[in-house]
């Protein structure tokens, strides 16, 4: 977030078919004090009952979100800044998706964030300065149903509070540095049923779940000539899960599963039940080979203690998230890049190549017909694996001028091999490396700006990359005298390529006056030419047997008109 | 920590969903595979009439109609004694039937064993037949959807509930199916100025085909069957030991005032097949939204080749006990007013003979299918 102005007061925002915004930043003492408000707010799903498919009219959707901001500065050496951020969403459907085995007509689901974040920072000099922050944020969910008697009432949360302490140093001009400490805690509800709730559907509590992550980081940024500026970090990570708790022991040489569960070992409060720890080196290489012309060169690694467990294609924002226990390991990645810059005729020309390679060991997937909702033995549905991507990008932009505009190419890949100790459940494609849902391996984006005037513009953006991957059928088969695909890999084949063009018209300060209050309004056109862009593609039975269907989402060209606003 | 773009996105897909998606049919789908698997479809169930095993090679084709059947297997089923039951094939081929009299006993354990004349070998796991409760009521409620048109039979029409008390141990699964029998006057249309021809038992084109449509009546008694389309299965992991209450089993519709056969089956399955089922109904029944899981086939669930360990086999050994109750719904009841059934119009004329011809027919018979009998059905009281 910004720090807001301690001089002037500032107001900016926007009303649109979706969403609606404004941001203000109010000085209260001259040069000392001011504070920042922003909010969006959508309430506008009454559109619903209008457009929607007929399986969709009841469907409910809105969102609003403040964020706070108060920044004081009490002397030269010292600034203090509070924050917030608040947020709330709420959706209705009617059977998308609910609750597996509870009797429901409708389900709605809420969720929000609650964020409150506190920075101090001292100079001590110019050449030290301290940044001490602190911040909690609980992200809540809640899946309800309220039928009188099959009432499902399903709620989840992450509590994160974080504490950090860092130092910026810089002993020369040419040589800076930044260390610090940071402790982090981490309290995972997973899900609760019916707590507190009259109803025939159970009560279910799915253990908490409490972490800490420990972390020491120094990071050293030298310019050794013109030419060669070296950028080295190392930070050590160490995890923690904590009791209390329980978890269950498995027949040795035997898959997890309900069947070969031995017994159950009990942590007390405050015993550490499972520990990782590892460094994480990144460096950063920048070296001009001539004037105009950069190469750069990084690797970083990086550890994740903390995974979304989500088996859809769209993730919800109900998914169940995970801290590593002795099942599950962290999620290790190592990235390395290598790119080339350029810049023509002075800069209004700037040309890049990019390419990567990242490796990723612990990715997690899940078992056929995996289980995920409230189920207290997670481990049971999960395989282990590695992934890996890569590829290059490519990019020309042309960044002054009457027309401006950028032209990028991406060639990338994502594959994972998922094989665990027990292949003939745990392998997906037979422990081969397949396509992940997000492997595209071609990409096309282009931006053409035209500015006649100051007073308006008129931009296109277009958009190409290859069709996501999807599982094909090999057959089909039939059971109980209806026919069913037979799916024998995953993500096989591939959807049909995707490309849109979109238009949009920004008319600036129509009264053209030169006055505090400034506004715009911004005329769009949303997938110009109306592609059907297929999002997937599914099968259902049919008089002639089996069918292929493709789902488009934004099938038809969207115009929207916004008005923004600014008093400066 | 979870963001907020992913809030974000969400909503943009699911803004994107609602007010500007579309699902259309892929004309020109091209299989990047084509591959056949055993397929073994076997019931036992302490109903006699529903035990039988059929087995099949999967079609390589997403197109195909049929299934290959696969015949002069040996089929068997041993019970937790040793004692052997055999499986003799019948009608239609690749399907197996116990010999006469044999049925599940719940709380006994089953194990199929099945040969086919290429060697091959499949074993299932042993499974055992659970108790299923009574039926215990039936709600039928006249509901409009208003989502739909009002010249859309999907909108008006009865839902039909169920109420059973679960078990009190926890680990039940249970499937439903229906059946409706639909008595029937008319037993053949032949379109396109098509003629019945009384022995090939169907409709002839005429050379020039032309508009008229020709009706039969049957000779005899005749029905109509309907059964479920979709899968219905449930288990008990919430709501263990408790009245489970209004339960949708089927949406019937209101396409007349007479009163409607329902016959509901409720059967108490096994956890695998309970498994199966569910893989079945992601694959098929919740698949097109932006949240579908990874469409795959559950292989070898609880039947495995013991000849070839890695060898995929598709379908289940599926051991329930089941509980069956006829309902008769009355469709002119709690119909509120200005709503009038969307009755199905008759086109064309009813053929008869021609006064004063001879050895002419008028009526046909009632041919036996998965969707036609003429056997009287169990309860029907009209």
């Amino acid at each position: 977030m910004i720090e807001p102005n301690t001089d002037k007061f500032k107001m900016q925002g926007g009303i649109g078919l979706i969403s609606n915004r404004v941001m203000a930043e109010i000085p209260i003492i001259k040069e000392k004090l001011s504070v920042l408000v922003a909010g969006r707010l959508s309430v506008n799903d009454f559109m619903f009952k209008w457009f929607a498919p007929d399986y969709l009219k009841n469907l409910r959707a809105n969102f609003s979100d403040v964020a706070t901001k108060i920044y004081y500065r009490p002397n030269t050496k010292n600034t203090i800044s509070l924050s917030s951020y608040l947020s709330h969403d709420y959706y209705r459907v009617d059977s998308l998706f609910s609750i597996e085995n509870v009797v429901a007509k409708q389900t709605s689901f809420n969720y929000g964030h609650t964020n409150l974040a506190a920075h101090w920072n001292h100079y001590f000099s110019p050449k030290l300065n301290m940044m001490v922050s602190g911040s909690l944020t609980d992200y809540s969910t809640k899946t309800f149903a309220p039928d009188s008697v099959n009432t499902i009432d399903l709620k989840s949360s992450i509590l994160y509070r974080n504490i950090t302490t860092s130092f910026d140093y810089q002993p020369k001009e040419n040589h800076k540095m930044n260390f610090g400490i940071t402790a982090t805690r981490y309290d995972i509800n997973p899900g609760t049923l019916n707590e507190g709730v009259i109803s025939r559907v159970s009560n279910v509590k799915i253990p908490d779940e409490q972490s800490y992550e420990l972390a020491l980081f120094a990071d050293d940024e030298w310019t050794l000539s013109p030419k060669f500026t070296l950028q080295a970090g190392l930070r050590y990570s160490h995890y923690y899960r904590m009791g209390a708790g329980s978890e269950n022991v498995y027949a040795p040489g035997q898959m997890p599963s309900l069947n070969t569960v031995l017994r159950k070992n009990t942590y007390a409060d405050g015993e550490v039940m499972a520990s990782y720890g590892g460094f994480e080196p990144r460096i950063t290489m920048k070296y001009s080979l001539a004037e105009n012309t950069t190469m750069k060169f990084g690797y970083n690694r990086q550890q994740q203690f903390f995974q979304l467990l989500s088996n859809n294609t769209t993730p919800l924002p109900t998914s169940r998230w995970k801290t590593a226990d002795n099942f599950i390991k962290p999620q290790q990645s190592d990235f390395l890049s290598l790119g080339l810059f350029k810049t023509f005729n002075e800069n209004v020309f700037e040309a890049s190549l990019e390419t990567y390679y990242r490796d990723v060991a612990n990715t997690l997937d899940f078992v056929s017909g995996a289980n995920l909702q409230l189920n207290p033995n997670i481990e049971t549905q999960l395989i282990s694996g590695k992934s890996k991507a890569y590829g290059m990008e490519l990019m020309v932009q042309k960044k002054k001028g009457e027309v401006s505009g950028w032209v990028s190419y991406t060639y990338a890949r994502a594959f994972n091999q998922m094989i665990g100790e027990f292949p003939e459940v745990q392998a997906i494609n037979g422990g081969e490396w397949f396509a992940t849902n997000y492997d595209k391996p071609h990409t096309l984006n282009m931006m053409l700006n035209i500015q006649p005037t100051t007073h308006h513009s008129f931009s296109f953006t277009f958009a190409y990359n290859t069709g996501r991957p999807f599982s094909s059928p090999s057959g089909s088969y039939e059971i109980g005298g209806k026919k069913f695909p037979v799916f024998a890999e995953r993500n096989n084949d591939r959807v049909r390529d995707y490309h849109r063009l979109d238009f949009s018209w920004t008319i600036n300060n129509p009264s053209m006056k030169k006055q505090r209050w400034e506004g715009s309004w911004v005329f769009t056109i949303y997938n110009l030419y109306g592609r059907q862009n297929p999002y997937s593609v599914f099968f259902k039975s049919t008089k002639a047997g089996l069918r292929a269907y493709e789902l488009s989402v934004f099938a038809s060209p969207f115009i929207s008109l916004t008005y923004n606003f600014k008093f400066l | 920590m979870p963001k907020l773009y992913k809030n974000t996105l969400f909503y943009t897909l699911l803004m994107g969903l609602v007010a500007w998606a579309c699902i259309n049919p892929i004309k020109d789908f091209v299989q990047v595979d084509a591959t056949s698997f055993t397929t073994i479809e076997a019931d036992i169930s302490d109903d006699a009439a529903l035990s039988k095993v059929r087995l099949t090679s999967s079609s390589n084709r997403l197109t195909s109609q049929f299934s290959l059947p696969i015949s002069k297997a040996t089929v068997y089923v041993t019970d937790q004694n040793g004692v052997k039951t055999t499986f003799t094939e019948g009608t239609p081929t690749g399907t197996y039937y116990p010999s006469t009299g044999f049925k599940g006993v719940v709380g006994s354990s089953y194990k199929l064993s099945v040969q086919l004349l290429t060697g091959k070998s499949y074993e299932s796991a042993v499974e055992t037949m659970k108790a299923v409760p009574e039926i215990e009521n039936l709600i039928t409620r006249f509901e409009i959807l208003n989502q739909y048109s009002k010249v859309d039979i999907r909108r008006a029409g009865f839902s039909v509930y169920l109420d059973f008390k679960d078990f009190q141990n926890e680990g039940d699964f249970y499937l439903w199916n229906w059946k409706h029998f639909e008595k029937i006057r008319l037993c053949a249309t032949c379109t396109d100025g098509g003629r019945y021809d009384f022995k090939k038992l169907d409709c002839v084109q005429p050379r020039f085909p032309n508009d008229a449509i020709l009706n039969y009546m049957c000779d005899g008694n005749c029905w109509d069957i309907s059964t479920n389309n979709d899968l219905n299965v449930f288990s008990d992991v919430l709501t263990n030991g408790q009245r489970v209450v209004g339960r949708q089993v089927a949406r019937i519709p209101f396409d007349n005032w007479t009163p409607y056969y329902f016959r509901l089956e409720q059967r108490s399955i096994t956890r695998s097949a309970y498994a199966f089922y569910q893989s079945l109904i992601s694959q098929i029944q919740s698949s097109g939204s932006l949240f579908d899981v990874p469409a795959e086939t559950r292989f070898s669930l609880n039947i495995k080749s013991t000849t070839n360990p890695t060898e995929k086999v598709i379908g289940i050994f599926n051991v329930f006990s089941v509980k069956k109750k006829i309902f008769i719904i009355d469709r002119s009841k709690d119909i509120p007013v200005g709503e009038l059934p969307i009755i199905p119009t008759v086109l064309g004329e009813t053929y008869t003979c021609p006064p004063g011809s001879v050895g002419c027919q008028e009526k046909v018979p009632c041919m036996e299918s998965n969707t036609r009998t003429k056997i009287t059905p169990e309860g029907w009281v009209f």
